[in-house]
Formats: structure tokens, sequence, C-alpha cells
């Protein structure tokens, strides 16, 4: 499972916490945060400005954590990535925001596209407003910092 | 009569819809429809108060910083305190925002606007050895329009060479916006989502280092601006010279300005600021603002019929969604009973008419390098032409208040929360006029309402049935070909609409990832 990482490596939380369990992805950016880590990684709390990954630098690997809705029960973690999946409603011309998806392709023709992207996504239960999680999905956040761990820890050879 | 129904035009799943009817090629009607109710003022009661800096600026995506100012301003007049904020954290929050409103219009130009007038499909004829546009055609080879559609087909007029030429600004535009948010982060901290503004001034100080750094952003997006920006808007100008003359509106124009350059005065309406605060009448005059002439009408919304013609220091937020006449969870703002427009071009013709030196030369420039009358500026061009404005005054600006920054002096004041206060903060962010207001009790959010800049111009009908602005540049315009209605989108488009605040659950098709599931 480890790999070796040369080029920056991104964790990347997106989506709005007022909505409850929209907002995982921000939630578990910063359990992690609060982890000391040994190595280097870039944890980013996106929230709804989920284009806000790109830099200068070449990105290596960039490890998206969102909810999903996959039509597993809530709570259901996932690991994909962004080929093996055909997005709906996901595309822009007029809205203010740069979707995740279309920030990908964009970094196709902008040259920033990251080497491998994998997205962790988590079953919602409730998409309401509210600033908390539910049960379940709370429950869960400790098992999605493990898998998105598990993405971005290097091999240790 | 058909119906034409733009739905969702944010192209994110159903936040914002408009239904056009149409009569022998005309729009006889015109309803815009928000389609998600928001419920932050509900959310912030029994808060502290300093929460509604970091809670606003959550409603939305873009207009962020634009929200922790307003939200900031409100709590700094709550406090007492609007008139002691040391110069350099004035300054500073005019830098941040100012970052965020030049990243902001170039965004929705190129990314959101543009390509219903740039046809991208043109770069297939590309032959040249840009990275970016080879890239774009390699898209357009594989079949995939990518971030590009949909898009409507037929009413596009530039010559292959000039589609190929703002594809590549396009692209462009998208580092320009980059480096904007990178100047947000120098001084507030992080992007999205700032913790730097807050009641009492901001929590960095001006470094020399973090200067240059900033400096260096923004002459660099000053170049951007003057060099391609202002010219592609001459450019569309010159393809696309009718659209002076579409979209015309409501006539009304609404701005809080923003930007202030003297602290001293509690009261920020009358402050002196880089755009200026006014409300503007059709005939072009000019009369200053006063709050208390602001006032929101629910008559066709889906709220409870009692919490109609508040003043919003006195708002409430209950929503009903089974009022059979409603048809849209945003409100309806009106001034003075009338129906007003706000955006960069209320903040342009404000200061234009109170004699804003630099505003003032633009736009006569604008005007006679078009051949046109200041009445064309009501038009879907003018938008453009005058949120093209805005940036180009700020990036000229900009570099001065760097100037003014005092490193070593103080950015903050400290202050103690009343036990019972209101509070107001009203200021123009990138869409236009933007109000937060508060009552506090027992040091805790007994009221928070927020109206923003899409509320205003996206508005249904009020109480007396007046259409809302967008609604009356819709109605009355003509639609060549109703199966592509570019008029429409296109007069949409040019106010920049933004009432999403951001569901974005990702949704892949087919909706079975079972087989990919870790955990």
């Amino acid at each position: 499972m480890g790999e070796r990482f040369t080029d920056r490596v991104v964790v990347l939380g997106i989506g709005n916490e007022l909505l409850k369990d929209e907002g995982i992805g921000v939630h578990v950016a910063r359990e992690l945060s609060k982890r000391p880590l040994a190595f280097p990684v870039e944890i980013i709390e996106a929230g709804t400005v989920p284009d806000c990954w790109q830099a200068d630098e070449p990105t290596g690997k960039l490890v998206v954590v969102d909810a999903v809705y996959g039509g597993c029960e809530a709570g259901a973690i996932y690991k994909f990535s962004p080929e093996d999946v055909e997005f709906q409603n996901c595309l822009m011309t007029s809205t203010h925001q740069i979707s995740f998806v279309e920030s990908l392709l964009l970094s196709e023709i902008t040259g920033h596209k990251p080497a491998k992207t994998v997205i962790i996504g988590i079953e919602p239960k409730e998409v309401a407003w509210g600033m908390e999680l539910s049960e379940e999905l709370r429950s869960r956040v400790p098992d999605v910092v493990e898998a998105v761990l598990k993405e971005v820890t290097p091999d240790q050879e | 009569m058909s119906r034409i129904s733009l739905d969702p035009i944010t192209r994110i799943e159903g936040h914002f819809k408009v239904d056009a009817f149409v009569e022998n090629g005309v729009v006889k009607d015109a309803k815009s429809t928000g389609t998600m109710f928001r419920g932050i003022e509900i959310m912030l009661q029994g808060r502290d108060p300093r929460d509604a800096q970091q809670i606003t600026q959550r409603i939305c995506g873009v207009c962020p910083t634009s929200h922790s100012i307003a939200a900031t301003l409100n709590l700094d007049s709550a406090f007492g305190i609007a008139d002691k904020i040391p110069d350099n954290g004035r300054i500073l929050r005019n830098l941040i925002l100012g970052a965020a409103h030049l990243s902001d219009h170039v965004l929705h130009f190129y990314q959101l606007a543009a390509l219903d007038y740039v046809d991208v499909t043109k770069v297939a004829k590309y032959d040249g050895n840009d990275s970016a546009l080879n890239s774009v055609k390699a898209f357009i080879e594989r079949g995939e329009l990518g971030p590009f559609v949909p898009r409507f087909e037929g009413d596009y007029r530039f010559p292959d060479k000039v589609d190929q030429e703002l594809v590549g600004h396009y692209v462009q535009a998208l580092a320009i916006r980059r480096k904007g948010q990178e100047m947000m982060a120098i001084f507030a901290g992080k992007m999205p989502h700032n913790p730097a503004i807050v009641p009492g001034g901001v929590t960095e100080t001006p470094a020399v280092d973090k200067i240059a750094s900033f400096l260096w952003r923004l002459n660099e997006i000053k170049d951007f601006i003057d060099n391609v920006y202002i010219p592609d808007i001459f450019t569309v100008a010159k393809y696309y010279g009718d659209y002076f003359e579409i979209g015309r509106g409501c006539g009304n124009l609404l701005s809080f300005g923003n930007y202030d350059l003297d602290g001293t005065n509690p009261d920020y309406l009358k402050r002196n600021r880089l755009f200026q605060a006014g409300a503007v009448t059709a005939d072009l005059k000019l009369a200053p603002v006063d709050a208390a002439k602001i006032a929101e009408y629910v008559a066709n919304s889906w709220y409870e019929d009692g919490t109609s013609g508040l003043n919003p220091c006195a708002g409430k937020t209950v929503p009903d969604e089974n009022w059979a006449k409603g048809y849209s969870w945003v409100k309806a703002p009106r001034y003075d009973g009338k129906v007003y427009e706000v955006g960069p071009l209320a903040r342009v013709a404000a200061s234009y008419l109170s004699g804003q030196p630099q505003v003032k030369a633009l736009v006569d420039y604008t005007l006679s390098a078009v051949g046109a009358q200041p009445s064309a500026l009501f038009s879907v061009l003018g938008r453009h032409a005058a949120r093209a404005i805005c940036a180009k005054v700020l990036t000229e600006t900009m570099a001065g208040w760097l100037l003014e920054l005092k490193p070593g002096e103080p950015v903050y004041m400290p202050y103690e929360i009343p036990d019972e206060s209101q509070g107001m903060g009203l200021v123009d962010g990138s869409r236009g006029a933007l109000g937060h207001w508060i009552e506090i009790k027992d040091k805790r959010i007994a009221r928070y309402q927020c109206v923003v800049p899409s509320t205003w111009n996206m508005s249904p009908r009020d109480d007396k049935n007046q259409p809302g602005p967008l609604e009356q540049a819709l109605i009355g315009t003509r639609v060549k070909d109703e199966t592509n209605p570019f008029e429409l989108v296109r007069i949409v488009r040019a106010y920049d609409p933004c009432l999403a605040c951001a569901i974005h659950v990702m949704t892949p098709k087919g909706r079975t990832l079972s087989k990919f599931r870790v955990g």
C-alpha cells in the first residue's frame, strides 16, 4: 500500500459545514490537522471553494474527502478515482463556483493535473441546515481519517 | 405562449431557475425562482455574536470575503467601535476585500460569462504551440467539451482567431484567480473563509515581506486587467454591440459603496469610500442612501405573510412552503418601496454621478470608444463594462494602500461585547449591496438578518406585484431562437447571480458505488 512521493501530496476536505453531513470533508480535514504526522502532506480545508488545491508546483497525489451519494447506507466509505465514475450535475458555466470535478478538468488544460487523484467519499445521512454531523457520520470520522492516512502515508523503505 | 425554462441556471442542482413566457418571439412575463431555503439567520440565533463573521462566510463559495467584511462592520457597529478601527486594520481589510473582488470579477467574466459569446469549438482549428490551447483542442478531439458544456448553439460571432485568443485568455484567467486568492491568504491567514477580519480590526500585521509579496501579485493582475480583460470587453462590444440595448432592467440602482478611505464616521453610508454609496434613479439623479428605507416583502415568497414589509433590523425568517402565491425562497427587498438593481453598475453609476475622478474618466472613455450615451450602461454589456471598470479602479488604487500601511503600528483594538445592542454592516460585495443586521441580547445573537446582492437582483414580485430587477430585464426581450435563448442567458449572467449557497454533494451517474466501498 505504501507509495513513494516526490511531488506534493494534498488532502482536500470539501463541503459546506453549514449543511450538516455535507460538511464531512471539512470535519475530516480539521481532525487530520490535529494529528502529528511524520511526513509532508498539505491538508486543505477547502470548504465551499473546491478548486483551491492548485499550486505552481506539481501535485503528486490529491486525496479528496467529500460527501458522496453512492447508494449505500449512511456512513459508508468509498474509495475511487475520477476515472472510475461519470459525474452528473457537476458542470457549471453560470455559477459563481468551480466544482471539484471541473477544477480537475481545468487542471488538465493548465497543466496542473495531479499525477494521481483519489476520492474518499462518505455517504451522508442528512443534508440540511445545521453545523453538526449526524451521529452516524460523526462516529465514522476516525475511520475516514484512517482511510485518508492510508493514502498519504509514504512507503517506509 | 411558450415557456422557456432555464433550470438550473447556475448548473448547480436546483438552486435558481428562470421561467420566461414567450409570445411571438417576445418575453411577456418572467419569473425568477430561488429554489433553496437559506437557513443561516435561524442558525445564528443564540450564538456568540463573534461567530457571525465565521458562519456567514460559509453561506457561499465565492463571496465569503464580502460576508466577512459585512459581518465585521455589523459587529463593529453593534460593539460601538465602528469609528475606532486603527488605520492599519481598515487598510488591510480593504486590501483583502480588493483581492477577493479582483479574483471574482475575472472569474465571472471569463469562466462564467464569456462562454456565452466565445465558441470554444473553434479551437479545433488551432495550429499553434500554446500548450493550454492544444489541451483544449485535445478535449474537443476526444468529443468532450469538458467544462465548456452545456451551451447553446448558433449565435457565436467572433472570427476563429478571436475565439481562439479568448479561449487562451480563459485559461490565463484561471491563473489570475489563483493569484488573487494567494493575495487574500497573505493578509487573511487562509483562503477560503478567512479568520483574520475580526471586529476591532484584523489579526495580521503588515510585515514588509508580506507587502512585497502582495504587491508582486497585484502588479501581475493589473497587467492582466489592463492588457487582457479591458481589451476583451471592447472586443465583445465590437461584435455584440446590440447587447448595449438588451436587458435594460428596472432603471433604479442602489450602491452601499465599498473600500473605506476614512474610518472616522460611524455611519458607513456617509463614509468616504473608493466607490460611493448612492441611490440612482433612471433619470441619473443621485440621492444619499437611507438604510431605514429598505424593506423586504414576501407576498410571492415562501414565508409567513406576517413577515412582509419589515426593515431588516426587525426582519424575520419564518418559512412557509405551503404559501400558495409563493414561487421563490428569495424575499423581495425594495428601497423606498421601489425596485432597485445592485451590483457593479450601481457602484459605478453612484461614483460617476458623485464625481469620483477615476470612475468618471473610465466611464467617459468607454462610452466615447463605443459611441454610446450613458443610458446604454443599463444593459448586458453595460453591466460587464461596469464590472471591468471596478476591477481597473481597484488595481490602480491598491498599490497606494500598501504604501499607507505602517508596519509596527496597531491593526486591532480591544473591545467588550455589550449585554444588549443593535448593529448594521453595509458594504458592496462584488455582486452589489450587502447588508447584515444584528440584535444582541444577553451578549448573544437574538436576531441576525442578511440581505445579499442576488436577493435584490433575482427577487420575485413584491406585495405591490412589481417584478424584480432581473424579471424586468427579461420582460420585453426579443428571443430569436427559442431553442437557443442566448438573449435570456446573457441577460441573467450579466447580473452575476449567486444564489447557490452551495450544496455540492458529488453525485456519480448510476448512483451505486457499492463496489468501491472500503468501510
